[in-house]
């Protein structure tokens, strides 16, 4: 069996162990309305998910996807405070916000080669204080700012108990994945991210397929704003703090190397279910706040050391491998 | 190249999910979350369903805007000194980061479990008014602390804040001789509680003519902040005469940096909250004064207040606004801390 499926089927395990463990201890737990909870959760980290785990195959990174969505959000108010556009102008503008500033970082990381983390780092920074510019301010003090438009609102709902924002979730995750696996873009990705000199000798243009990855989580980020400002009826300067840390720490449960080369997006799904079940299903347990936060850290640090772990030995039976079928 | 336009043809439809329905026009709000309003009107003026809280299990959450702050201890211990004597009702915390998004998530998670009333403070208003309606709906009283949500509830238990920054103004304007230049070190900006205690000190400092609000900068309610904003208005400003900080670990944090430039005589300095550590330093005379709230006190009405409506048949629906219990405001200067006693220190 490849090494990409097996990686995915232990994945797979540990969440269903999870499950099994929560379901075990609580009866709220495996109730239809926590499921959908859950899947709610998971849409707006995994959505985000989908576009860095393009960027993260490419050996990147991007800190500033918290201070992105707080960006797109403002923007989007400011259309909706100062201006009679409609709402899909509102929202095209906002999807142009976030594609654009992913470009921004793309540019900065390919064209003035700065390093991924001290460039994401940077920009992290510099969204949030965009963010707080254009900021809406009442009686000269910055408020939030509803979004209540009957025409916006509805995203954060949905029909038949399901939400809108799951639907998009899969879809895309769909749309990632047949990118990542039947495209040249994807094929380019992975091999960007496991040899850059041999990409660059095989004639691949590595700033831009860096420039499209950074642009694809702009535009991610983008609709996952979208829909957590329509869910909340409004946007404040400080929305999507500490997404970044959510989000990556979904893409590497999922088994992307953080070194790149390795993963997809439906390791990125699996991871992204793995967090928002271990989120929802610590709280069930009715303990400290502090101890919730030691269990959710020791079982994060398990997984990734199995994952370092399993890559070595899977690198090593690779390598003996070859070593045998050489031989003979 | 079939696969390629296939792919981008699929995030096209991505795209356009997102946008398909929305209509073109102007903007129709609507009067608030649809499923709550129905849950509302359908309950109609009972939620049918009381129980003994004394008696009966009973699960109250609170959740906090950042559980690490003595504000937030206080009032957990408020919280739970009000219900240690009844073994049958528990007390479950948690801790929204100072995050929006996290409370959202929280209440959606304890509204599936099933609490029977839920304390909490908003890190905003705006935010967490939908997620506030939908557990009224379900027949699970709110009450808020400190920070308010934008929708009608069935309790606000809070400080005087826009009182508090009046009350501080007054006194510094008395202090330094209704003339002066004044520093303001600001909160987060958008949270309710910066917001109306900012207002009422601008507003009071605004009827003295000779008093000038030379500088504002956030330093986000932390300390280590506040002495990184504070060394900025000293190198800054030659003379300043009053520092109000909008809560009291920044006003420490502030006295930290005044103390360290030997600058201290020239200048008073006022937070806000009556954090004990706050008025230690107000005894020690480096800080000048604070406005003191006995917050375990604060968390225990919110308790009782929770209690009652857990056990009541009304349901909030009957209600036009908030009720609102206001806690007093306790001037706190050299000459008046030790009447705060050590037990009421928090």
């Amino acid at each position: 069996m490849k090494q990409s499926i097996m990686r995915k089927l232990i994945s797979l395990g540990m969440l269903l162990g999870l499950v099994i463990a929560f379901a075990g201890s609580s009866r709220y737990f495996l109730t239809s309305g926590n499921i959908i909870s859950i899947f709610r959760d998971v849409s707006i980290v995994g959505i985000i998910g989908v576009g860095l785990t393009f960027v993260i195959l490419t050996g990147g990174i991007d800190l500033s996807t918290g201070s992105m969505m707080g960006l797109v959000g403002m923007v989007m108010a400011n259309i909706y405070q100062y201006t009679l556009l409609p709402i899909p102008l509102m929202l095209l503008a906002g999807i142009a916000v976030g594609i654009i500033a992913g470009l921004f970082n793309g540019l900065i990381v390919t064209r003035l080669h700065v390093p991924e983390f001290i460039a994401t780092l940077s920009t992290m920074g510099i969204f949030r204080a965009l963010t707080y510019i254009i900021a809406i301010k009442k009686n000269g003090l910055i408020t939030s700012q509803p979004l209540k438009a009957v025409d916006f609102v509805w995203l954060g709902g949905g029909v038949g108990g399901f939400y809108y924002v799951i639907i998009v979730f899969i879809l895309m995750a769909v749309a990632g994945q047949i990118i990542l696996k039947y495209t040249s873009f994807g094929t380019n990705l992975y091999a960007v991210g496991s040899n850059v000199k041999a990409a660059k000798l095989s004639g691949i243009n590595i700033e831009k397929t860096r420039l499209l990855a950074y642009a694809a989580v702009g535009f991610c980020v983008s609709v996952a704003t979208i829909f957590q400002t329509a869910r909340m009826q409004n946007t404040t300067v400080l929305i999507g703090t500490g997404m970044e840390f959510n989000v990556i720490a979904a893409v590497v449960v999922g088994g992307c190397a953080l070194s790149g080369g390795r993963g997809d997006v439906t390791g990125t799904l699996i991871g992204a279910l793995f967090m928002a079940t271990l989120n929802n299903g610590i709280y069930k347990f009715q303990i400290s706040t502090s101890y919730q936060l030691i269990i959710k850290g020791t079982i994060i640090i398990c997984v990734v050391i199995f994952d370092s772990w399993y890559s070595k030995r899977m690198a090593r039976i690779t390598k003996e491998q070859k070593r045998s079928e050489a031989s003979v | 190249m079939k696969r390629g336009l296939l792919a981008l043809a699929l995030v096209v439809v991505m795209g356009a999910t997102s946008l398909a329905g929305c209509s073109s026009g102007g903007r129709d709000e609507g009067s608030g979350s649809t499923a709550a309003a129905a849950g509302a009107e359908e309950a109609g003026g009972s939620n049918g369903k009381v129980k003994d809280p004394y008696t009966e299990d009973t699960k109250i959450a609170y959740i906090a805007h950042d559980l690490s702050t003595p504000v937030n201890q206080a009032w957990l211990e408020g919280i739970r000194s009000a219900c240690e004597y009844y073994d049958n009702i528990t007390v479950q915390e948690f801790n929204g980061d100072s995050s929006a998004e996290n409370q959202v998530q929280i209440m959606s998670e304890v509204i599936n479990q099933g609490f029977d009333s839920i304390i909490i403070q908003c890190s905003d208003g705006g935010a967490l008014a939908d997620s506030v309606a939908q557990a009224e709906a379900a027949g699970i009283p709110v009450i808020t602390l400190n920070l308010d949500a934008n929708t009608v509830h069935s309790a606000l238990v809070q400080m005087a804040d826009y009182d508090a920054g009046r009350l501080v103004a007054e006194e510094i304007a008395k202090e330094i001789g209704e003339e002066g230049n004044i520093v303001i070190i600001q909160g987060i900006a958008g949270v309710s509680r910066t917001d109306n205690l900012e207002k009422g000190f601008r507003d009071t400092i605004a009827n003295y003519s000779n008093i000038k609000i030379i500088g504002s900068q956030a330093a986000d309610f932390e300390k280590e902040k506040a002495t990184t904003v504070m060394n900025s208005f000293l190198t800054q400003f030659d003379k300043i005469d009053g520092v109000f900080a909008i809560n009291d670990a920044m006003a420490e944090g502030a006295s930290l940096a005044i103390q360290q430039t030997n600058r201290l005589a020239e200048m008073v300095i006022w937070g806000a909250d009556g954090e004990s550590a706050a008025l230690d330093m107000i005894e020690a005379g480096t800080m000048t004064g604070t406005i003191y709230t006995n917050c375990w006190d604060q968390g225990s009405s919110a308790a009782q207040i929770a209690l009652l409506m857990v056990g009541s048949e009304y349901n909030y629906s009957v209600l036009s606004a908030t009720p609102k219990v206001i806690m007093e405001p306790v001037i706190v200067t050299k000459d008046s801390v030790g009447s705060i006693a050590e037990e009421d220190r928090w």
